[in-house]
C-alpha cells in the first residue's frame, strides 16, 4: 500500500547507495587548480586568518619586496566591498576581488573561475587572501601550494586550540604584530606550544608587518618556494 | 556557517541521484560525519531543514552516523583512539600522528519509495 496518499498503489522502498565525499565537487575543482598551478609553475598561497590579523598589510609588504622578482597576482576574498583590493591595486599588481556575499569562505570553483579569466603568467606568484574567518575556510581546499595562517599577538594565545582545524591544515604560520608585544600580556611560549600541540609539523615566523621585523625570514621562505618552481 | 554550503552540496548530490531514478518519496538520507570533519552537526541539521524546504526531501529523515577519531602514530605505528585532535600516542607519547578516522564527511545513501 502506498504510504504517501493511501491510493492503494503498491510502493517499494529501496536504498540508493551514494557513497560520496560531500566536498567532492570542491575537492575535484581544487585538484584541477593544483594541476594547473603545477603546469604553469605558479606558487599559489592561501592566506587565512581571523579578521584584523594584518593579512592585507602583510600582502602589501610582501608585494613591495617581491614585485621586481616575479609576476604577482592577488585574489581578494571578502564578503562585501573592495577596500582590500583598492589597497592592493595601488601596488600595481594584478588583482581580482571576489565578494562572497552570504558565503563565509572562498571555494575552489571561485578560484577556477578567476583562473579562466585572469590567465596568470607562467612562473608567477598567486596570493589568495581568504575571507577573515578561522572556521569555514579550513574545510575548503583551493588547490593551493601552501596554506599560510596569520595569527596576530592581539588575538591571545589560545587561537590554535580554539580553531584547531585551521592550524592543523596550515603549513606555515606568521605570528604578526610582534611590535605590540611590549604593550600586551602575551605569552608567546604558550601560543607556540598551543600551535605545536595542534600541528607539530607547522613552521612559523614571528613578524611585524608594520616595523618589518622578522619579515626577512618570511620573504626568504617565499624565495625558497619560488626557487623550487620549474 | 559553512554548514550551509555543505547542505547545498548535499541537496545537489541528492537531486542528482533522485533524477536518475523514478522516486515517489524520499524517506531517509544517511550521512557520515566524523568528529574531526569540522562540521557542527546541529548547525548542519538546521541548514538541511532550510535547504530541503519545498523540495522532495522536505519530509525525509536525516540520519547522521557519527565517526569517532582514530590516529596512527608516525613514530611507532600504533593505532589509537583520539578524543581530541591533539591526542598523543598512548604508547610512545609522540604528538606526530596521522588521523585515520574522524575526518569523514560523506553522503552514504538515500532510502526512497518508487
Amino acid at each position: 500500500m502506498c504510504e504517501t496518499c493511501g491510493c492503494g498503489e503498491p510502493s517499494e522502498t529501496h536504498t540508493i547507495a551514494v557513497e560520496q565525499d560531500i566536498l567532492y565537487e570542491n575537492n575535484t575543482a581544487a585538484q584541477k587548480n593544483r594541476r594547473l598551478f603545477g603546469e604553469k609553475n605558479i606558487l599559489a598561497l592561501n592566506l587565512v586568518s581571523s579578521p584584523g590579523s594584518g593579512k592585507t598589510t602583510i600582502l602589501e609588504r610582501t608585494i613591495g619586496a617581491l614585485k621586481g622578482e616575479i609576476p604577482i597576482h592577488v585574489i581578494d576574498g571578502d564578503q562585501e566591498g573592495t577596500l582590500d583590493a583598492d589597497r592592493i591595486k595601488k601596488l600595481g599588481v594584478g588583482i581580482t576581488q571576489i565578494n562572497t556575499r552570504s558565503g563565509c569562505h572562498l571555494d575552489a570553483m571561485m578560484i577556477a573561475t578567476v583562473l579562466e579569466k585572469a590567465d596568470l603568467p607562467d612562473h608567477s606568484l598567486l596570493l589568495i587572501e581568504n575571507v577573515g574567518n578561522l572556521v569555514c575556510p579550513a574545510m575548503f581546499d583551493l588547490g593551493e601550494s601552501s596554506r599560510v595562517l596569520i595569527m596576530s599577538v592581539t588575538e591571545g594565545e589560545d587561537k590554535p586550540v580554539k580553531y584547531p582545524y585551521m592550524f592543523r591544515t596550515s603549513q606555515l604560520c606568521l605570528v604578526n604584530k610582534t611590535d605590540l608585544l611590549p604593550y600586551l600580556d602575551y605569552n608567546m611560549d604558550l601560543a607556540l606550544e598551543n600551535m605545536m600541540k595542534v600541528n607539530p609539523r607547522i613552521e612559523y615566523f614571528l613578524v611585524s608587518a608594520k616595523s618589518m621585523e622578522g619579515m626577512d625570514a618570511w620573504l626568504e621562505w617565499l624565495r625558497q618556494e619560488i626557487s623550487k618552481l620549474g | 556557517m559553512h554548514e550551509l554550503s555543505v547542505a547545498l552540496a548535499i541537496l545537489e548530490m541528492a537531486d542528482r541521484e533522485v533524477g536518475k531514478n523514478p522516486v515517489r518519496r524520499v524517506r531517509e538520507l544517511t550521512l557520515e560525519v566524523g568528529v574531526f570533519s569540522g562540521i557542527d552537526v546541529e548547525a548542519l541539521e538546521f541548514a538541511l531543514t532550510m535547504t530541503f524546504r519545498n523540495t522532495i526531501f522536505e519530509e525525509a529523515r536525516v540520519r547522521i552516523i557519527p565517526r569517532e577519531g582514530k590516529g596512527s602514530c608516525s613514530q611507532c605505528g600504533n593505532d589509537f583512539p583520539m578524543a581530541e585532535i591533539w591526542t598523543r600516542c598512548p604508547v610512545c607519547n609522540s604528538p606526530a600522528q596521522r588521523i585515520i578516522r574522524g575526518e569523514e564527511l560523506r553522503f552514504l545513501s538515500l532510502e526512497v519509495e518508487d
